[in-house]
């Protein structure tokens, strides 16, 4: 299992979801991406992506303005 | 606040203003999260802030169902691009949900089930070039059992009737398969008829010489039948070496020397 990261702090959601969705074909099933967003409405909208494409969130961690979500593929 | 009633105007104190503006920008800051709650005993400028906050409010909805159908779209995106990610790893079965086939944004609609009609498609035209490989592969080889019969015309007889071109693959075929049935029949003698051959070049020649030598490896005795006049002439202008096989008239001939050797060898016992 390997951990990807993406650094998606200055973007305005969606933008974050749909890099998320954009890292589909270089992350395999099992592993895990590491998102770190400053968007207010980030962890509302990374929930309903992963509600939606079947993936699993693991962890959701606030550190000030910045939501840190972990989701495995 | 006060109001000049001679001139018309409304003001409102320093702190009042200040408060404003600093309300305003916390709003703008939290993305209309925030309202204006400012203390006045002012009743005009409470009754700006109300008017700003219903504003606000307002903005707020819209801007909420913009972000709703915005947040939609980039999750109908991801679907359908989660899809074709899906298709491209080899899974055509994959399809996109009901939730973007039956989005409110028409356009997303219409990319969604297009996007799965042609999965659809591109599926049952491989299904279809499949069954197509699978019949061909079928018919290719029934043709290839058709080319190499091998008939047992009498106890210990093997006859293999050969009817058209040989080629290397073929000649391949054929001797697999007879060296198979000797082994299968422990058959003693096999002939070979090639009456149904019209053209003979010495590389055909060559493949009817290697069947009958691998024949007699395995202790058969092999005799060639049915040398048309055309062939045989060939076969001599090529300087074709047949020397070391048996040939034969036709298959009577060929039937009539193996009983003839047959009866040979029980006699000798």
């Amino acid at each position: 299992m390997t951990t990807h990261s993406l650094d998606a702090k200055g973007m305005r959601c969606p933008q974050p979801i749909l890099k998320i969705t954009a890292m589909l074909p270089q992350v395999a099933p099992g592993d895990v991406l590491e998102v770190s967003a400053d968007c207010a409405t980030f962890e509302e909208d990374v929930r309903k992506w992963c509600d939606r494409m079947n993936k699993t969130l693991l962890a959701v961690t606030k550190d000030g303005d910045v939501t840190v979500a972990q989701i495995q593929f | 606040m006060s109001e000049n009633s001679e001139q018309g105007m409304v003001s409102i104190t320093r702190a009042e203003y200040d408060a404003l503006i600093s309300g305003l920008a916390r709003i703008s800051d939290r993305e209309m999260t925030e309202r204006l709650d400012i203390k006045s005993s002012n009743p005009t400028f409470n009754g700006l802030q109300a008017a700003i906050n219903a504003l606000v409010d307002d903005a707020d909805k819209v801007l909420a169902a913009d972000r709703d159908a915005t947040m939609n779209m980039a999750l109908s995106m991801s679907e359908c691009f989660a899809v074709l990610d899906s298709v491209r790893q080899g899974n055509l079965e994959a399809r996109i949900g009901e939730e973007s086939i039956n989005s409110a944004d028409e356009l997303m609609r219409q990319f969604a089930g297009t996007l799965n009609a042609t999965i659809a498609d591109i599926e049952s035209q491989i299904e279809t070039i499949q069954r197509q490989q699978n019949t061909q592969a079928a018919m290719e080889n029934l043709v290839r059992q058709l080319q190499t019969p091998i008939l047992q015309l009498w106890d210990d007889v093997l006859a293999l009737p050969v009817i058209g071109m040989v080629d290397s693959r073929r000649s391949q075929d054929m001797m697999e398969t007879l060296l198979q049935e000797i082994v299968a029949h422990r058959s003693k003698y096999v002939i070979i008829d090639i009456t149904g051959v019209e053209i003979v070049d010495t590389r055909t020649a060559d493949h009817f010489v290697k069947v009958m030598k691998s024949a007699e490896l395995l202790g058969t005795r092999c005799v060639m039948t049915g040398i048309r006049p055309a062939v045989a002439q060939t076969l001599v202008e090529l300087g074709v070496d047949l020397s070391s096989i048996r040939t034969l008239r036709n298959l009577e001939e060929g039937l009539r020397d193996c009983l003839r050797d047959m009866d040979a060898r029980k006699g000798a016992h």
